[in-house]
C-alpha cells in the first residue's frame, strides 16, 4: 500500500475501533440505573388526561 | 390500556438490538462502492464528518423522543410524536413511521430470503462446477421465479416464505425472548463472520489460489486519498446519504426500541455506543471484504467495470460465491457459510426491528396480543412483498427501495428534527437526552442538532429532488406504477388506522398529550 492509503486506513480504522470500544465498555461497565418505585401508584400506568 | 408490558431483558441486549438495526446489507455492500465512487480514502472524512453532525445528533434524537413517548405507553411513531406537542397534524407525520417499516420490511425480507437461499447453495455446492458467468446468471435465474436452481419449483418463493415466517415467530416470542436473544447471538457471530473474511481478504496473495493480485491492492485502491473530490458537493451529499441510510434513521425504528425504556434508563451512552457499532461494522469489516477479493481476481478495472455492471448488490451474489470456490472445496464451503451468513444476520436483525412499531401500534391502540400482532405483520408484509417478489425484474423491487427506503427516509427524519428542536423545544429536547446520561453530551451538540442537522438534512432533501422529479415524470411498465399506487394506498391505509384510533382514544378518554 502506499503510504498517504495506508494513512487513511489506518487512521479511519484506529479512530472507528477505539470509538466503538470505548463506548461500549462503558456500556458494560455502567451501574444499573434505580428502578422506579414500584409501589408508586400508577408507576407502570400511562399518563392520561381528559381528552376535553 | 396498552396490551404492551413488554421491556428489555439486558442493556447489552437493547444495545445489540439497536446496532443489529443498523446494521444491514449496506454497511457490506454499498459502503465500499459509495466509497471508491466518490474520492477513495478521502470519502471518510466528509463520511465521518457527516456522522458527527447528522447521525449521532439523530440518534440522540430519536433515542430521547421514543424514551418520551414509552413514559406514555406509546410505542409507535404516530402517537409518540402526538405526545411531543398539542399540534392534531403531526400523528399524520408519525404514520411515515409506521409506512416505513411495512414498505421496506416488504421487500427487504426478501433480499434477506437471498441470503437463506445462498447459504443452503453454498452448503450443497452447488457453485462448486460452475464458472464465473455461470454464478452470475444463477442469480438472474433464481430472481425469475419461475426457474428452478435445485428442481424445487418457486424455489425463490419458498426461500421468501420461510423467512417471513422466521421473522415472525421471533417477533411472535417478544422483545426480550425473541428479538433480543436473536441479537445477542447474531450480532457477535456477525462480527466473527466478518473479522475470518476481512483477515482472508487482506492477506490474499498473488499467484495463489488463482488470485491475480494480493488483497492489499484493493485495500490500496479503496483508500488511496483524492482530496481533489473533498470539496465537490456531490461527495458531501453521498457521504450525508450514506450515514443516513446505514444509521437506520428516518424510520420509526429506533424511537419504537426506545420506548421500552424505563424513565430515567441512559439513551445518550446507549445511541454513541450503538451508533459507533454500526460504524465499526461498516469501515473496519465492510471495507475490508468485497473490493479487496474483487479486485485480488479480476484487478481494479475488472471490479470497476463490475461494479458499474451490477453494483454493490451484484458483487455480493453475482461475484463473490464464485471467487470462494478459488479457495478450495472446504473454504468455498466456510467462506460462503460466514459471507451469507453474516449478510442473513445484518438482515435478520433489520427486519425484526421493522416488526415492532407495527406491532407496537397494534396492541397500543387495538389492544392486540403480541402473537396476533406478530402474525398480523407477517401477514401484511407477505401481501405487500409479494409485488416485489412477482415483479423483482421489472423493477417493483427497486421502486419499493427508492419510496419507502430512500425519499420517506429523509422527509421523516426532517420533520422528526424539526419538531424535537423547534416544537418540543430544544431546552426540553436537550433535557430529555441529558436525562439518566452516562455519559456528558458535549454541549456543542444542543446547537448542532439545532441548527446543523436541520440544515444538512435540507441539503440531503434538496440534493435529492432532481432524483424525485425524474421518477415521477419518468416512463415506467405497469409493473412499477402498480407497485407505487400499492405504496400510496398503503400510507392512506395507515393514516386511517391513526385516524380511527386517535378517535378510539378520545371516545375511552386516554388521551395522552
Amino acid at each position: 500500500m502506499n503510504t498517504s492509503a495506508l494513512i487513511m486506513y489506518l487512521s479511519a480504522n484506529i479512530v472507528v475501533t477505539v470509538f466503538t470500544v470505548y463506548f461500549f465498555v462503558k456500556v458494560l461497565k455502567a451501574p444499573p440505573h434505580e428502578p422506579i418505585d414500584e409501589h408508586y401508584p400508577g408507576a407502570h400506568e400511562p399518563k392520561t388526561f381528559d381528552a376535553t | 390500556m396498552s396490551t404492551n408490558t413488554e421491556s428489555w431483558g439486558s442493556r447489552v441486549g437493547l444495545v445489540l438490538a439497536m446496532a443489529g438495526n443498523a446494521v444491514g446489507l449496506g454497511n457490506f455492500l454499498r459502503f465500499p462502492v459509495q466509497a471508491i465512487q466518490n474520492g477513495g480514502g478521502s470519502f471518510i472524512i466528509p463520511y465521518l464528518v457527516c456522522f458527527l453532525l447528522m447521525g449521532i445528533p439523530l440518534l440522540f434524537v430519536e433515542w430521547s423522543m421514543g424514551r418520551f413517548g414509552g413514559k406514555f405507553g406509546h410505542h409507535s411513531t404516530p402517537f409518540i410524536l402526538d405526545s411531543m406537542t398539542k399540534q392534531q397534524f403531526w400523528k399524520y407525520i408519525g404514520v411515515f413511521g409506521i409506512f416505513t417499516n411495512l414498505a421496506v420490511a416488504a421487500y427487504y425480507c426478501y433480499l434477506e430470503s437471498w441470503t437463506l437461499a445462498y447459504i443452503w447453495h453454498s452448503i450443497a455446492g452447488t457453485f462448486a462446477p460452475m464458472n464465473q458467468g455461470q454464478v452470475s446468471d444463477f442469480f438472474a435465474n433464481y430472481t425469475d421465479i419461475t426457474t428452478t436452481t435445485t428442481g424445487i419449483p418457486y424455489e425463490a418463493i419458498i426461500f421468501w416464505l420461510l423467512c417471513l415466517f422466521l421473522n415472525t415467530w421471533i417477533l411472535s416470542r417478544g422483545l426480550s425472548g425473541g428479538v433480543e436473544k436473536v441479537a445477542k447471538i447474531g450480532m457477535p457471530l456477525l462480527i466473527l463472520f466478518g473479522i475470518v473474511l476481512a483477515i482472508k481478504a487482506i492477506s490474499l496473495q498473488a499467484g495463489k489460489e488463482g488470485a491475480i493480485n494480493a488483497g492489499t491492492v484493493g485495500l490500496n485502491y479503496l483508500w488511496t486519498p483524492d482530496f481533489s473530490t473533498i470539496w465537490k458537493p456531490s461527495v458531501w451529499l453521498a457521504a450525508a446519504g450514506q450515514i443516513f441510510f446505514t444509521l437506520s434513521v428516518g424510520m420509526g425504528s429506533i424511537q419504537c426500541y426506545a420506548s421500552y425504556l424505563k424513565e430515567k434508563d441512559d439513551v445518550a451512552l446507549n445511541a454513541m455506543s450503538a451508533g459507533w457499532m454500526n460504524e465499526f461494522v461498516e469501515v473496519v469489516l465492510g471495507g475490508a471484504i468485497v473490493i479487496p477479493i474483487t479486485v485480488g481476481y479480476f484487478g481494479i478495472d475488472g471490479m470497476q467495470k463490475l461494479v458499474n455492471e451490477v453494483g454493490g448488490l451484484g458483487l455480493g451474489f453475482r461475484t463473490l460465491p464464485y471467487l470462494f470456490q478459488q479457495w478450495g472445496p472446504v473454504l468455498a464451503v466456510v467462506s460462503g457459510i460466514f459471507w451469507f451468513g453474516l449478510l442473513f444476520f445484518a438482515g435478520i436483525t433489520s427486519s425484526l426491528a421493522m416488526g415492532t412499531p407495527v406491532m407496537g401500534f397494534l396492541q397500543d391502540e387495538f389492544r392486540w396480543k403480541r402473537q396476533s400482532a406478530a402474525w398480523a405483520f407477517g401477514i401484511a408484509v407477505m401481501i405487500l412483498g409479494l409485488p416485489t417478489v412477482i415483479y423483482f425484474k421489472q423493477g417493483a423491487f427497486d421502486e419499493y427501495d427508492y419510496w419507502a427506503g430512500t425519499v420517506s427516509l429523509v422527509i421523516f427524519a426532517l420533520f422528526e428534527i424539526i419538531l424535537f428542536a423547534w416544537v418540543f423545544g430544544m431546552e426540553k429536547g436537550w433535557a430529555e437526552i441529558n436525562k439518566g446520561a452516562d455519559i456528558k453530551v458535549p454541549i456543542i451538540f444542543k446547537h448542532i442538532i439545532k441548527f446543523v442537522t436541520p440544515l444538512l438534512l435540507g441539503f440531503v432533501f434538496i440534493g435529492s429532488l432532481p432524483d424525485i422529479w425524474d421518477k415521477l415524470t419518468g416512463d415506467y411498465p405497469w409493473q412499477v406504477q402498480f407497485a407505487r399506487g400499492l405504496l400510496l394506498a398503503m400510507w392512506i391505509g395507515v393514516a386511517i388506522l391513526v385516524s380511527v384510533a386517535y378517535r378510539k382514544r378520545i371516545k375511552e378518554g386516554r388521551f395522552t398529550s
